[in-house]
């Protein structure tokens, strides 16, 4: 398994992806300074104050701020959107949910405290 | 004394041959050949054809089985082709105090001022604008307009709440779906399918339950909230 530790990464590529068949993964928490696009396990945080996409197949065991955030994989930590936040079918997150505009798909899974609309406080 | 029932002579188209028969008569057969004839009245123009009216009608849906059947526009009441029970077709309006229990298949306004104080009120359709006690049922739907309270709970196809309107419900709310544009407070608020909150909706509930969520920007929801399951589709 390719795997990157550390307390943080700092990322000013637009893109972690997963190499070859095997996932990627990164221990500790992240932060992208673009739009980025994540297809990685992390056991940790993620921000990034751009718009974030989680792949299928990715996995954040923390919790993971953006100012706008696209949820296709799955999030134990929560999640919270300065902007809008989409979680889509088959995607997964627990915990918390942030956001100024929310979009649940059916089909996708979502547990925990909803809080939309009210601001980031 | 018997009246006179005046004759007129015909002929018969077959054979010629002239009998007598009731003016009134329609048809007869010929004493000479037996061939049976109408007279001009059944059969020629001078026979005025009634139109009958056309009877509108509507679909109905039983609130006991769901059974679905056709009933007259104007029908008050009918009884279920399938289970058999008595459905009361009309609307009705409380503007102020009722009690009692009420089933309706129409529609039910319960008015600005109006207090429905019963323990449970069934109607096809729910316009809130006021007040009630009692469990309300809307099977089609829910439409709440203006400042209003429910005690005891609701339940029905979709929930929706009017821009400026406040629903404060005291238990749990369970529909198929909702369009929430005004307020809506209360312990439990359970969508079967999906729920939508409007640019001036707003939603603060102990528990959310839902299939399918939509906020949009400057609409708000507030609580512990859970999506409905992925449905599973059995192996083969």
């Amino acid at each position: 398994m390719n795997s990157v530790t550390g307390a943080e990464v700092n990322s000013g590529d637009a893109e972690i992806a997963g190499l070859g068949p095997e996932t990627f993964s990164i221990w500790g928490d992240i932060r992208f300074a673009k739009d980025a696009f994540l297809q990685a396990k992390v056991q940790g945080n993620v921000q990034s104050a751009k718009k974030l996409v989680v792949a299928p197949e990715a996995e954040v065991s923390g919790r993971v701020q953006a100012g706008e955030i696209c949820v296709q994989g799955k999030i134990e930590g929560g999640v919270e959107a300065a902007g809008q936040a989409w979680i889509k079918a088959g995607a997964l997150v627990h915990k918390l949910c942030v956001a100024h505009a929310l979009r649940i798909e059916p089909g996708a899974d979502f547990r925990g405290e909803l809080r939309v609309g009210f601001g980031r406080g | 004394m018997s009246a006179v029932i005046s004759k007129i002579e015909v002929d018969c188209p077959e054979c010629g041959r002239s009998q007598l028969e009731s003016e009134n008569f329609l048809s007869t057969v010929c004493r000479g050949c037996g061939a049976y004839f109408k007279s001009s009245k059944a059969s020629g123009q001078s026979r005025r054809k009634v139109k009958r009216k056309v009877i509108e009608k509507r679909e109905l849906s039983c609130a006991d089985c769901g059974a679905v059947q056709e009933v007259a526009l104007e029908a008050q009441s009918s009884t279920c082709l399938s289970c058999g029970r008595h459905l009361e077709l009309g609307h009705r309006e409380i503007l102020g105090e009722h009690l009692g229990n009420i089933s309706l298949e129409g529609e039910l306004r319960i008015g600005p001022k109006g207090n429905y104080g019963g323990s449970r009120a069934r109607a096809a359709r729910i316009i809130l604008e006021g007040r009630s006690s009692g469990f309300l049922e809307a099977p089609e739907f829910l439409r709440v307009s203006g400042q209003t309270r429910i005690r005891s709970g609701a339940a029905g196809g979709r929930l929706e709440i009017q821009p400026g309107s406040v629903l404060e419900c005291g238990d749990r709310i369970d529909f198929v779906s909702g369009r929430i544009d005004g307020e809506l407070r209360c312990s439990v608020a359970h969508f079967a399918g999906p729920l939508f909150i409007g640019p001036s909706g707003s939603l603060v509930a102990g528990k959310i339950q839902f299939e399918e969520l939509t906020v949009e920007p400057g609409g708000k929801i507030q609580g512990w909230a859970e999506s409905a399951p992925a449905t599973v589709t059995p192996a083969v």
